[in-house]
């Protein structure tokens, strides 16, 4: 190589070198470049990677921000918990001089909505669907909302330029970021922003490398599996907080009217705005958040708490001699939760059976009343989803993913949402296996012969895949030994010796997990806490937009694939590809 | 920058705020269930004592923080403090129910007494009550978790067999980081090529001390029971789970924290594209004085709109907000009720802040499109505003200010007290109604549009089943019926350069001759009408 002799005859370049590299790790870069400008080239890489402090370091504190369609999380790196959540209500979306919320019966009086306006609409900050968003508007409400965090909550006391992580859904239209960015570059004065996908920051957040994270939000809830911090795969659904709270909602006016029929003294001749008096979304989301929970899987199967004619009857049911120690709530007597109804006409107090308020789950994320051929694509429920996400994945990472399904999302916080999910995935993987043929109608008699013949580990179980199989199939199923059981000849060779997914096993302290993989699920701190975590280690992000980059190109010169933490991760770093 | 509390009125200059945060970290504490500032009593207090100051009678044993307003003290969530003062402090190191927090260090350091067997933990007073049933919070995931990634990362530096040691070796050197990025998506070709040969990624957490929690269905089990148990009452709002960051994932009153006083501070307002100042407060703590004031309202006229039946009981200052007018409801003209598609004829009056005569033109859209969609005629669209000279000009050249009102009001009658303008009993296209010292008065004819026009809407269907529309919107759909008129206002004026208050056009007029220089305003604004009827 040219290398050596010309830094031999240069002392001041080799002494630059050794000045800035601690030993041979920075050797092989050198050695990649024998053109004249090595010099200049190393200085550039130097500066790039070289001193420990300088470019990682300079700014000293990063502001992370967490985007979704409610809120905005907003905080400081390397703290735990972000320093202001704020939610773009309608009470954001005042006049100046409109001083009602502050008027002694505002909460006395239910908001009417607009006639044809979907549920929530003013609470939200952008949809997906980007044709009917203003972007002006979004852009307003962000803009105050980022500014409320760095007065009120940040206290920068300067114009300094600062570094952003700004944790975004990986898929989230390209106006949308647009206009998050903007607004961000605008406000804050930030040199750069580094874009980081929240299914990434929340697999960071929960101690992982590989996961599912089903982040159940409110519009849609996104499974995405993540491989080494890579994005491989996502599927949505509709089925998340909006369909829920409507679902409450809906619960809440039953039980209303129901109420209204049963002592029809309380009613003060409002029979007439009866079709009018219905529960506001604020109402729904108080109740759900409050007192909204989720029923078990057996005991989901066993009660189902959808007919309200039921459940009025199991309130009045008194069977406490159970123990308490019993998981499943709908076993001991069932107490009535009341619940205030303020804005009502009259105030009310409402008197639901506690298993009631498990309905809304059931129904909006679990869909047990309806049958699976009915459902589209999109509406998925829940563990389907997570079912059909699994299926799609090659299998090692399958394996990997199984054992690591992480939900995040505001809904995931309703007690017993995570372990109905997992359980509900574990009974699916137990009933079905991984096979994505559901029914082989006629050709069932064939299966046995063609089902995994060319897997010796499979071969004690024989049996048809369209019954409930044995449990301990599932758990012969190994990360390294499954294959897709459509018969390629290519499935039937020996699986090439993967080297990189080898080394990881070697260096894995937990070969145990990935050798017999159950479902389970794991906790995450958040999108929020995660993107702090990286930005407290100094990891620099795949895709970092500097802010004259930003106002001059946009979006354009971030690269064909706009992959946040990682997905190519060819050409992402702004740098190299402006 | 200084920043006070607003409770103890104590000023926290910048760097304190940098290191110890945003809140007060004195005793200031505000009611986690009704944001009441909290107080500080003893134990063995007299109940009465509580309002009294408490300097008075210092009370002795244990203490703990009183709402005095919803009767919520720090007792109902197991804490007491042993001192009266550095509430902070104490409150850092204990849990809700009593619990003495571990230190973020003590697991790392049994983390480190694990790995190295020869030199045993210095001591280990931290009782292992982290009992299974008692998840982790969120809080100590975070600082395990940090603390895992932290040693992941420096074990995988110590491995590399560098001459360098190990506390030298920076997070940040070339190879770790190449490293890193690798894991983390990789970045650029070289760095990736570089650390293809760099064995050993990172792990992940294995245990509740690396930060690894699982989903358990039994403390979830136990949530549920707890809810079932404590009912609504026993839960948090969202309003009091986002007051504090601590207080975020509290579900349970029991959960929550006394919430430290957020500490505000006096804030310059700039201009969004100059960055001029325009408003600025004394620094001084106690004084609420502006600097500098630059308000738009100082500007521009005030404009007000009045029912032309609705005979004004004095001149109109405030500048009209569509919310308004409910406030200035009269007897003889009802705001609330204006009956659609019926012309009705309102009284709009500018006034003119400046001290210049002011020359304006109004315009409002030809197809307006506010939801109560209402037609808007001006019929007199164009007119002068008289300068904003002193009271006394008026006062000596008309009368008082009191008889101002009454000879307004004949105005009405005859011709207006500024004498240019002809009034009548019936309104005429093209001429002022009334004009004042600063003011004018012109016509506006206003056709309602009616409120119940909303269309039917879409439905929003969901699994095959037909969901109502639900109320969305507040604004609109509370204010539907809210009849609001877009106005374009035009400002014409001349002024002296050299009365200019800014320095940018001082330059002009610096040899000293009076030099009139012409301006020009113009801007949208909504005129608040009223609630249509029906
Ligand atoms: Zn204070
Ligand atoms: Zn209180
Ligand atoms: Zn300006």
């Amino acid at each position: 190589m040219a290398t050596p002799d010309y830094l031999a005859r240069k002392p001041s370049a080799s002494l630059i070198r050794s000045s800035i590299s601690y030993g041979q790790s920075s050797k092989p870069a050198a050695g990649h470049s024998p053109s004249p400008s090595t010099p200049l080239f190393k200085r550039s890489l130097s500066s790039q990677f070289g001193s420990p402090s300088s470019s990682f370091r300079a700014e000293d504190d990063c502001f992370i921000y967490s985007l979704g369609s409610r809120f905005l999380h907003a905080g400081f790196m390397s703290e735990s918990r972000p320093r202001c959540i704020l939610a773009f209500g309608p009470g954001e979306s005042r006049r100046a001089g409109d001083y009602r919320q502050w008027a002694p019966d505002f909460h006395t009086i239910r908001r009417r909505g607009v006639r044809g306006e979907d549920w929530g609409r003013a609470h939200e900050l952008y949809r997906l669907d980007v044709r009917d968003v203003d972007l002006g508007l979004m852009q307003d409400k962000l803009e105050r909302a980022i500014r409320q965090a760095q007065t009120e909550y940040f206290m920068v006391d300067s114009a300094r330029p600062r570094k952003i992580m700004l944790a975004v859904s990986s898929a989230l239209p390209r106006p949308l970021l647009l206009t998050a960015l903007g607004t961000l570059f605008q406000v804050s004065h930030a040199s750069s922003i580094t874009l980081l996908s929240t299914s990434i920051c929340s697999v960071v957040a929960a101690g992982l490398r590989s996961a599912l994270v089903v982040d159940i939000g409110w519009a849609e809830t996104i499974v995405t599996a993540v491989y080494e911090y890579r994005e491989v795969g996502e599927r949505r659904s509709v089925r998340a907080g909006k369909v829920l709270s409507l679902e409450m909602a809906k619960v809440l006016n039953d039980e209303c009217a129901r109420r209204k029929t049963q002592n029809p003294v309380e009613r003060g001749g409002s029979s007439s705005e009866k079709a009018d008096d219905e529960v506001s979304v604020e109402e729904a989301e108080g109740v759900l958040t409050r007192v909204g929970w989720c029923q078990d899987r057996d005991s989901a199967r066993k009660h189902p708490s959808d007919t309200s004619s039921k459940s009025a009857a199991g309130a009045n049911e008194v069977q406490s001699n159970r123990p308490v120690g019993a998981v499943a709530a709908t076993e001991i007597s069932i107490p009535l939760i009341s619940i205030p109804l303020p804005a009502a006409t009259p105030p009310i107090t409402l008197r639901i059976p506690f298993n009631r308020l498990s309905s809304p789950a059931d129904t909006a994320l679990f869909a047990l009343s309806t049958p699976l051929h009915d459902l589209d694509d999109h509406d998925l429920p829940l563990h389907q989803l997570v079912y059909k996400s699994l299926l799609s994945l090659p299998p090692d990472i399958r394996a990997l993913c199984m054992a690591r399904i992480v939900l995040t999302g505001g809904v995931s916080q309703l007690p017993g949402l995570k372990s109905r999910v997992i359980s509900e995935v574990a009974t699916l993987v137990r009933e079905r296996g991984w096979d994505p043929v559901q029914s082989y109608g006629s050709v069932s008699m064939k299966l046995p012969h063609r089902h995994r013949s060319d897997h010796p580990a499979n071969e004690d179980g024989d049996e048809p895949p369209d019954i409930a199989q044995s449990p301990q199939r599932s758990a012969t199923l190994d990360a390294a030994s499954i294959s897709l059981p459509v018969p390629i000849p290519a499935s039937q060779q020996p699986q090439e010796p993967d080297p990189v997914l080898a080394k990881l096993r070697h260096h894995s302290h937990s070969n145990a997990d990935s050798r017999a993989p159950t479902t389970r699920g794991v906790e995450t701190l958040g999108a929020w806490a995660g993107a702090s975590l990286i930005a407290g280690l100094r990891v620099k992000g795949v895709v970092e937009i500097e802010k004259d980059d930003f106002a001059k190109n946009g979006l354009r010169g971030t690269g064909g694939v706009f992959g946040i933490g990682g997905v190519g991760g060819v050409g992402g770093k702004r740098g190299s590809a402006g | 920058m200084n920043w006070f509390c607003p409770n103890c009125l104590f000023e926290v200059p910048s760097s304190t705020v940098k290191s110890e945060g945003n809140r007060c970290t004195r005793n200031c504490y505000n009611c986690p269930i009704c944001t009441a500032p909290l107080s500080v009593n003893g134990l063995h207090q007299e109940p009465s004592s509580y309002l009294t100051p408490k300097d008075a009678a210092q009370p002795s044993g244990p203490y703990f923080l009183a709402c005095p307003y919803c009767n919520w003290t720090t007792l109902d969530i197991g804490i007491q403090f042993d001192k009266p003062h550095k509430i902070t402090e104490q409150l850092s190191r204990t849990k809700n129910g009593g619990r003495v927090v571990s230190s973020p260090r003590d697991p790392e350091k049994q983390r480190m007494g694990s790995l190295s067997r020869d030199t045993p933990p210095t001591k280990l007073q931290e009782p292992p009550d982290t009992s299974p049933q008692e998840p982790p919070d969120s809080d100590e995931l975070f600082s395990n978790l940090a603390a895992f990634y932290k040693n992941q990362l420096g074990e995988a530096s110590g491995t590399d067999q560098l001459g360098v040691g190990y506390t030298e070796y920076g997070y940040g050197s070339p190879s770790n980081l190449a490293r890193i990025m690798n894991m983390y998506g990789g970045l650029s070709y070289t760095a990736l090529k570089k650390s293809r040969k760099k064995p050993a990624p990172m792990r992940e957490a294995q245990d509740t001390n690396e930060g690894l929690h699982l989903v358990s269905s039994t403390s979830e089990a136990a949530t549920i029971r707890r809810l079932r148990d404590q009912g609504w009452d026993g839960t948090t709002n969202a309003e009091q789970r986002l007051a504090i960051p601590t207080n975020n994932d509290a579900r349970f009153t029991d959960d929550l924290r006394p919430v430290a006083t957020l500490l505000p501070t006096k804030r310059t307002k700039r201009c969004r594209t100059c960055r001029h100042i325009l408003a600025k407060l004394e620094s001084k703590l106690h004084s609420t004085r502006y600097k500098i004031r630059l308000l738009a309202l100082n500007y521009i006229p005030t404009i007000t709109l009045r029912g032309l039946l609705d005979v004004p009981s004095s001149i109109p200052t405030a500048l009209t907000l569509p919310s308004s007018p409910s406030t200035t409801t009269s007897a003889a003209f009802d705001y609330q009720t204006l009956s659609p598609t019926t012309p009705t004829q309102f009284l709009l009056t500018l006034r003119n802040p400046l001290f210049d005569p002011i020359r304006v033109t109004l315009a409002t859209p030809a197809t307006p499109s506010q939801r109560p969609a209402g037609k808007v005629t001006i019929l007199c669209p164009q007119f002068d505003v008289g300068a904003n000279t002193d009271v006394w000009d008026e006062a000596l050249t008309d009368s008082t200010s009191g008889k101002d009102k009454s000879g307004r009001q004949g105005g009405v009658k005859d011709a207006g007290s500024g004498g240019a303008s002809v009034g009548g009993e019936v309104a005429e296209a093209g001429k002022v109604w009334e004009r004042g010292r600063n003011w004018t008065s012109v016509i506006v004819e206003v056709v309602p549009g009616t409120a119940g026009s909303r269309d039917a809407g879409r439905e929003y269907s969901f699994g095959g089943e037909e969901v109502k529309p639900g109320d969305g919107d507040e604004e609109g759909g509370e204010d539907a019926d809210v009849l609001e008129i877009p106005l374009f206002v035009r400002v014409e004026y001349e002024t002296d350069a050299a009365a200019e208050d800014s320095g940018v056009v001082a330059k002009i007029g610096r040899e000293g001759v009076e030099k009139r220089v012409k301006r020009e305003l113009a801007y949208w604004c909504v005129l608040g009408v009223g609630r249509v009827a029906g």
